[in-house]
């Protein structure tokens, strides 16, 4: 039950990056690069794969705007990436009772 | 998946959100804005009216209103603008702000100019709608202080009902110092100390 549970889960989300990314727009209306980066701990390089990754994928949109003359990043989760991540957690959380009753 | 992958995900999704949810509440600079700019317009009022310049009160309570209203722009679109996180508690705050600011204008000018009522109870009417600000906003960011002091705006505004002149002005800045001042002075330590622990 349990193997099936994982086959099940959502490999775009399941890499850790693009969890904590996930984990951060759903609590945040919207989050810049910047603040992404800072908070994950990665490379800009890594991060960008991975929001490409997300975008690509319909989970988040992103809006390349100006502050001045800097240009910024501004990432925000999506419709159905709300819905995918709240299934992610659903099946966490079935994964984590099925353990429960193995053991 | 093992037990210490599952664990893994959940503590980046704990971790990852704990750590947005704390950046997300308010610096408190709007608080302090506000505060400031309506105790240099009661001032100005109080000032015009001690010193008999009544037929100016009018005209200066539209300009210094339009003024603060272009400031408030300003500042807001720039902090926005600087911000690395929106939050929905954010943007639910500043539409309640807008919501009591509303009512606030036609408190202000358009019924004691219709004849609805005397100007006089322009502050105690005006006080009450802080009060429901304060409470929302205290609501939306969890922050009970803010429950303490929009009850303080609230007393405040029973009390300047029954009292007329220069004591009125008075408790209107002790209201407004209550209500924005201190709150916003609050509010910004906080944020810089949670800003403090987020960088570490």
């Amino acid at each position: 039950m349990n193997h099936e549970k994982i086959l099940q889960l959502d490999p775009i989300i399941h890499a850790p990056t693009r969890l904590a990314i996930l984990s951060i727009l759903i609590t945040a209306e919207t989050a810049n690069f910047t603040y992404l980066k800072e908070s994950i701990g990665v490379t800009d390089g890594n991060l960008s794969s991975h929001l490409t990754k997300l975008e690509t994928a319909g989970l988040i949109s992103i809006e390349k705007t100006f502050v001045g003359k800097k240009p910024q990043t501004i990432c925000a989760i999506t419709k159905a990436g709300r819905t995918a991540f709240l299934k992610y957690l659903d099946q966490l959380e079935q994964i984590v009772q099925a353990q429960r009753q193995d053991s | 998946m093992t037990q210490e992958q599952i664990q893994q995900d959940i503590s980046i999704i704990k971790k990852m959100i704990e750590k947005t949810r704390r950046e997300v509440a308010d610096s408190g600079q709007a608080f302090i804005f506000i505060g400031l700019a309506s105790i240099i317009y009661v001032v100005v009022i109080m000032l015009l009216e001690r010193y008999h310049y009544s037929h100016l009160v009018l005209p200066a309570m539209i300009i210094m209103t339009v003024l603060m209203g272009i400031l408030g722009y300003v500042l807001i679109g720039r902090s926005d603008k600087n911000e690395k996180v929106k939050s929905y508690p954010k943007t639910v705050a500043y539409t309640v702000l807008f919501a009591c600011s509303v009512p606030i204008l036609l408190i202000t000018f358009l019924f004691p100019l219709t004849g609805v009522y005397s100007f006089s109870l322009v502050p105690v009417l005006a006080a009450l709608f802080f009060g429901v600000m304060l409470f929302s906003i205290g609501a939306i960011y969890e922050m009970p202080f803010l429950f303490v002091s929009s009850i303080a705006v609230w007393v405040g505004a029973c009390i300047m009902a029954y009292i007329k002149g220069p004591m009125r002005g008075g408790i209107m800045i002790v209201i407004i110092i209550l209500g924005f001042v201190l709150p916003g002075i609050i509010l910004n330590k906080k944020y810089k100390q949670r800003s403090i622990e987020n960088e570490s």
